[in-house]
């Protein structure tokens, strides 16, 4: 089984290290993308469609949601799996998310074990 | 409308108008007796020249007659005819000036005879002479026929003068004694005449005395109600608070310098006849709104009531209104209190709180993370290194509960958590919550138990009503005694269900019950567990369960346990 290729945008760098040290162990292959600009371009790229992409809300220079609906925006795109990191703790923002097409959402600080089983349920459903 | 000129003065003033009127006639009539005293005195006069005209006439003659007796000379007839024809001159005279009394025609019939005598001897002589008899004219002459009848005549006309004279003497006693009489008269008239104007003076002086006064208390009046006006303007311009008083055809009646700011005027710009400029009124149509429903008298409010003001500023204003049914057709009295700056603070703050919450996970994201990971490598760790490890993660999870419970306590004093309460079955709710706690329970040793619980469904927020168990029933886990049961009942009252939370441990001491649903207070313990609390869970509980339409309390016995419930209302009863 080839390794599922997944697309990290974020910004923290810890937070970054954390999560592909995570999937990582747990035979992803992860692509970080470190800041909103590079992150864009790669969406609006012609680079291989990952397996799933992992994102944050808040970004500088673009905003999560702004990209998410420029990928969703895209027909190669339009079905990749989509999981947001968010702190925001208000509900106004995880439901704008979930609208705008994002597939799931995990607050942070969030459980490794949770993201986990997060991102798997996600993979499982979009075989 | 005549009675009011039905006053004293008015009379006085009558009176003294007759009494000139008065005076006016007795100077006529005295005008008029003067004027009668003088025609009198000189037909009197008149009358006596006659009679001397006579006298003298009757002398001509005479001595006309024996002129010419003694001499024969005819330039002696001369008198003789001029005095006869003065003679008949004066007598005419005489009739004619002659009053119309007995005593005159009495002395008139003496003197004629004694004239006509007189004449006629005269004329005997003259006639004797004439006829050439000079003797007999001597001797008639000497006879004294003539004579005689002349010194009649002289004593009639001298006793006609002496009674004319009489006459005028007495009437003139007569006249100045009426004038002498009259002279009191008039005397006391004037006085009288100015008495009255005297008074008339001294009341029209009173009275402009007075109205001197009134005018002088009037201005300090004025002066008075303008220095209250000054100092009302002082006060409600002194205040930061838009205040104006508007009346039912929308003009400004007052207004204060914070209203004017708004729309970048003066008060009296707002007041003026013309009132404020169609932009004006656009600006302040927020706070104008609503006026006719106050005029009753009735008091309304209005919370947060928005306009931007004339610098394209954002304002928010609480808004009360009163009408004011005494000061003009329907007027309104506004207030707005201007609470700008709290909102703004409060949006400020709500910023504030989410980018703090934010800032504060993403550090405490990879604290767990990291620990997290470390900990799932367990087996390549030495044991010490484990035990570090787990006071990491517990701690991580602490200060991640901290901040969930200050953001959840942030927005229910602002108002703003916000509720999605579903219609759930309570014994679902309350068993989900026992079972998410036997994961605590069971390593203290304690056992939670579900008594009994009724049938029913509440209309809650299914997360938040689990913050609420978790809450106490983590507290009562937490104070329980090893072996100890948390037992956990559900009871109707009416249309509400009451939950209660029991535990067995020690009770809540007297001092920390009033304490109890503060922030950040815990009871004093020197129990381990009861450390790792962040001392807001009850104060949330309380704040989430009264949002929710309940309420909340406890029971305590020292030394015997604590419990808790809270109130809710029912939806519906199933069975």
């Amino acid at each position: 089984m080839s390794d599922k290729s997944v697309l990290l945008i974020e910004d923290e760098e810890d937070v970054a290290f954390i999560i592909r040290f995570l999937l990582e162990r747990n035979g992803f292959a992860v692509e970080h993308a470190a800041e909103g600009r590079t992150a864009m371009a790669r969406l609006r790229g012609d680079g291989p469609v990952p397996d799933l992409v992992l994102m944050d809300v808040m970004l500088p220079f673009h905003d999560g949601l702004e990209m998410l609906e420029i990928l969703r925006g895209r027909t190669a795109w339009a079905d990749v799996p989509v999981l947001m990191l968010t702190a925001k703790a208000r509900e106004v923002d995880i439901v704008r998310a979930l609208e705008l097409g994002a597939d799931d959402y995990v607050t942070k600080p969030f459980l490794a074990d949770e993201l986990l089983a997060r991102i798997r349920r996600l993979l499982r459903r979009s075989r | 409308m005549l009675t009011k000129f039905a006053n004293r003065y008015n009379f006085a003033f009558l009176a003294a108008l007759f009494l000139l009127g008065v005076l006016y006639v007795e100077g006529r009539r005295t005008e008029n007796n003067l004027r009668a005293a003088n025609a009198d005195a000189s037909r009197t006069m008149a009358r006596v020249s006659a009679s001397q005209n006579i006298l003298s006439a009757l002398q001509d003659i005479e001595t006309g007659a024996r002129g010419f007796v003694i001499t024969g000379r005819q330039e002696f007839l001369d008198p003789f005819y001029a005095g006869s024809s003065r003679l008949h001159v004066a007598r005419e005279s005489l009739m004619r000036t002659l009053p119309d009394d007995a005593w005159y025609q009495r002395w008139l019939a003496r003197l004629e005879p004694a004239i006509q005598t007189r004449v006629q001897a005269g004329e005997a002589v003259v006639a004797a002479v004439q006829a050439g008899r000079p003797d007999e004219g001597a001797r008639l002459v000497k006879s004294n026929v003539g004579r005689r009848a002349m010194d009649e005549v002289r004593r009639f006309i001298s006793e006609f003068q002496w009674h004319e004279q009489r006459a005028l003497q007495a009437r003139n006693a007569g006249i100045i004694d009426q004038t002498t009489r009259t002279r009191a008269l008039r005397l006391a008239l004037l006085v009288a005449a100015g008495v009255l104007l005297l008074t008339a003076v001294l009341a029209i002086n009173f009275h402009m005395e007075k109205r001197r006064r009134l005018l002088i208390r009037a201005r300090e009046g004025e002066a008075r109600e303008r220095r209250q006006y000054e100092f009302l303007r002082t006060i409600i311009d002194t205040d930061e608070n838009p205040i104006f008083v508007r009346d039912g055809h929308g003009r400004f009646i007052l207004s204060n310098r914070a209203l004017g700011d708004l729309v970048d005027c003066t008060p009296d710009d707002l007041e003026s006849e013309a009132g404020p400029s169609a932009e004006s009124l656009a600006i302040l149509q927020p706070l104008l709104a609503n006026d006719p429903e106050a005029h009753a008298g009735a008091v309304r409010r209005q919370d947060a009531v928005q306009l931007i003001d004339a610098a394209w500023q954002p304002r928010w204003f609480q808004v009360v209104k009163r009408g004011l049914p005494n000061e003009g057709t329907a007027a309104v009295l506004t207030v707005a209190v201007d609470i700008s700056q709290r909102m703004r603070a409060e949006r400020l703050k709500d910023d504030f709180v989410s980018t703090v919450s934010h800032e504060l996970r993403t550090p405490l994201t990879s604290v767990r993370g990291a620990v997290d990971l470390l900990g799932s490598m367990a087996k390549d760790l030495p044991a010490d290194a484990v035990a570090l490890i787990e006071i990491a993660k517990k701690n991580a999870e602490r200060l991640l509960r901290l901040i969930n419970d200050l953001l959840d306590l942030q927005k229910l004093e602002a108002g703003q958590l916000k509720l999605f309460p579903a219609p759930h079955a309570l014994r679902t709710l309350l068993e989900s919550s026992i079972h998410a706690h036997e994961g605590y329970a069971v390593p203290l040793s304690v056992s939670v138990q579900l008594q009994t619980v009724p049938d029913v469904i509440v209309d809650v927020d299914a997360d938040r009503f689990a913050q609420i168990m978790a809450n106490l029933l983590s507290n009562a886990i937490k104070h329980s005694p090893a072996t100890g049961a948390v037992v956990v009942n559900a009871e109707c009252i009416g249309h509400s269900v009451k939950i209660s939370v029991r535990d067995h441990g020690r009770g809540i001491p007297k001092d920390f019950r009033p304490h109890v649903f503060e922030r950040f207070t815990q009871a004093e313990s020197n129990d381990a567990r009861s450390k790792g609390g962040t001392g807001l869970g009850l104060a949330i509980a309380k704040s989430m369960v009264e949002q929710m339409g309940g309420s909340i309390g406890f029971e305590t016995a020292e030394g015997l346990g604590s419990t808790f419930h809270i109130v809710l209302p029912v939806k519906e009863r199933i069975g």
